[in-house]
């Protein structure tokens, strides 16, 4: 049998993962696929994924967007946490420790120690 | 001719399947193209050959019809079922409004055309009557519905999707499941009220109109119904333009009339021609060629009317053989339209004149003093025909008159 696919493992992450990246200073899509490659090499995020959840988080007013001047080329699209997206990014962050802290207690070995 | 980039051609597949307003699928193509530059850009610095790089930029972000799907279930919220409905609704009032009113300012523009064409060429031969108003009463009527079951369909597909977030071939089947019920009762209701067997059948049609809309909607030029208001504008203006240069270069009416023996019995035949309104519209004014005084209160005024008529015939024997020619006229009240029009029903010789007939033209003149209860005024042109049997020579009637005055004039009695 087949370990778990990591593209199924991520899909529920991807608003995390791009909310993550914009925590800091805003970004056009491509850089966010960019800074998520580089920070983990295995995590290769859909980028067919990337825009749609760009646009649904920006509907939902975690994200706003402007339009900026590319680095000699076309026009960029920068997105930008709001309050509501940094309170979403809070929320996603605990969720995720939760979720990982359960699976990993019930798939690790039995008898294996956790080391804190 | 410059070959199209495959970054073109992504582009295109992705903005024919994009169910985003104008706005936010130039915003989402000009996101997405910027996006294919950089990761091209990235890849070519690593080495690959451009048209490689793009490929591979482009499989990235797979196929455009599943990334239009994906962008247009983000924009998606619980109200678009909502607001899809009610775009619908006002689309489709705008498309019957406006295909309605393109199509008959189309026909009024053509029938112009054909009057003013049938009014030159009248001038040189006697050309048989076309009844227009049956086909104005129903195919002609069926037909405009029929467009405007096109119309719908052809209208409300993309704007609904558009509302609706979703792309087009998820919104037809919904439209058709809609909309066919509604154009199947368009469509009976118009044939119980007005049944006419051609009108029928194209009214019976219109589901399959309405679905031909949705399903092909490049039969028709794009600018029907006038998707870009200012064509419709422009239509009605060529009507009113049309109109008032056709009054204001009209010429007075000539009326013509071909000799048809029919016996003469004014106690049947008005009967006969009761329905036929020709001159219903004070028949002294309309075919007034000369020396006419009309009484200001024709109708119901007083004083006599001097009445003065030339009239052509259609052929010089025409009347050959025909003795006692007179005109006479007939008055009757509203109420004796709707009855038998005899004596007894009101109907009154009023006046009678000798015709006389000179060639092809014949010419009387009548006095006549209005009664104030008489609203209609009948006019026959009677006399003995070659078999010493008195017949009507010539009647108010659609298939013996044709006019040939301006083209309006001629276009106005086609259509009355």
């Amino acid at each position: 049998m087949s370990p778990l696919p990591r593209s199924q493992l991520l899909k529920g992450t991807t608003e995390l993962l791009v909310l993550s990246v914009l925590e800091d200073e805003p970004c056009h899509g491509y850089e966010i696929a960019q800074r998520i490659r580089e920070s983990a090499a295995g995590l290769a995020l859909s980028e067919g994924a990337l825009y749609p959840t760009l646009h649904r988080l920006e509907r939902r007013g975690a994200l706003s967007a402007a339009w900026g001047a590319g680095e000699g080329g076309p026009r960029r699209r920068y997105y930008q946490l709001t309050d509501a997206g940094r309170g979403q990014l809070a929320e996603s962050r605990a969720e995720w420790d939760r979720f990982v802290a359960e699976v990993g207690a019930v798939s690790r070995p039995r008898g294996e120690a956790i080391r804190g | 001719m410059a070959e199209r980039s495959l970054l073109d051609a992504y582009l295109e597949r992705l903005d024919g399947s994009l169910p985003l307003t104008d706005t936010e699928r130039a915003a989402a193509l000009e996101e997405i193209a910027a996006h294919v530059a950089d990761a091209t850009a990235e890849l070519v610095e690593r080495g690959l050959p451009a048209d490689v790089a793009e490929r591979r930029a482009l499989s990235r972000l797979g196929a455009p019809e599943r990334l239009a799907d994906d962008l247009a279930a983000a924009h998606r919220t619980p109200r678009d079922l909502l607001a899809a409905a009610g775009v619908g609704l006002r689309v489709s009032v705008r498309a019957i409004v406006w295909s309605v009113l393109v199509t008959w300012v189309m026909v009024f523009v053509i029938g112009i055309a054909l009057a003013l064409a049938w009014a030159v060429v009248s001038r040189l031969v006697i050309l048989p009557h076309i009844d227009w108003t049956a086909w104005m009463n129903g195919p002609l009527v069926a037909g405009t519905m029929a467009l405007a079951a096109y119309a719908v369909g052809r209208s409300v597909v993309r704007p609904v999707a558009l509302a609706a977030h979703r792309p087009a071939g998820h919104v037809r089947a919904a439209v058709l499941v809609a909309g066919l019920p509604l154009a199947a009762v368009a469509g009976l209701a118009w044939i119980d009220l007005q049944w006419n067997l051609v009108g029928a059948a194209v009214a019976a049609l219109l589901p399959a109109w309405f679905a031909a809309g949705v399903l092909r909607p490049n039969l028709l030029p794009a600018w029907f119904p006038a998707d870009r208001p200012r064509i419709g504008w422009a239509l009605i203006a060529v009507i009113v333009i049309s109109i008032a240069g056709l009054q204001a270069v009209g010429a007075p009416a000539q009326q013509t009339f071909d000799g048809v023996g029919r016996a003469f019995d004014p106690t049947t035949e008005f009967i006969a021609i009761a329905p036929f309104d020709h001159f219903e519209v004070a028949p002294l004014e309309a075919s007034v060629t000369d020396d006419a005084t009309l009484d200001p209160g024709f109708g119901a005024g007083t004083g006599p009317i001097e009445w003065s008529q030339r009239l052509r015939l259609t052929s010089a024997t025409a009347l050959r053989g025909w003795t006692d020619l007179h005109v006479e006229v007939w008055g009757a009240d509203r109420d004796g339209i709707a009855g038998p029009l005899d004596a007894s029903a009101g109907m009154v010789r009023l006046a009678s004149a000798p015709l006389t007939v000179s060639g092809r033209r014949a010419a009387a003149s009548v006095s006549i003093e209005p009664l104030p209860t008489r609203e209609f005024y009948y006019l026959a042109v009677v006399g003995t025909d070659p078999d010493g049997e008195r017949q009507l020579a010539a009647w108010p009637d659609f298939r013996q008159w044709t006019w040939s005055g301006t083209p309006l004039e001629f276009f106005e009695a086609l259509v009355r």
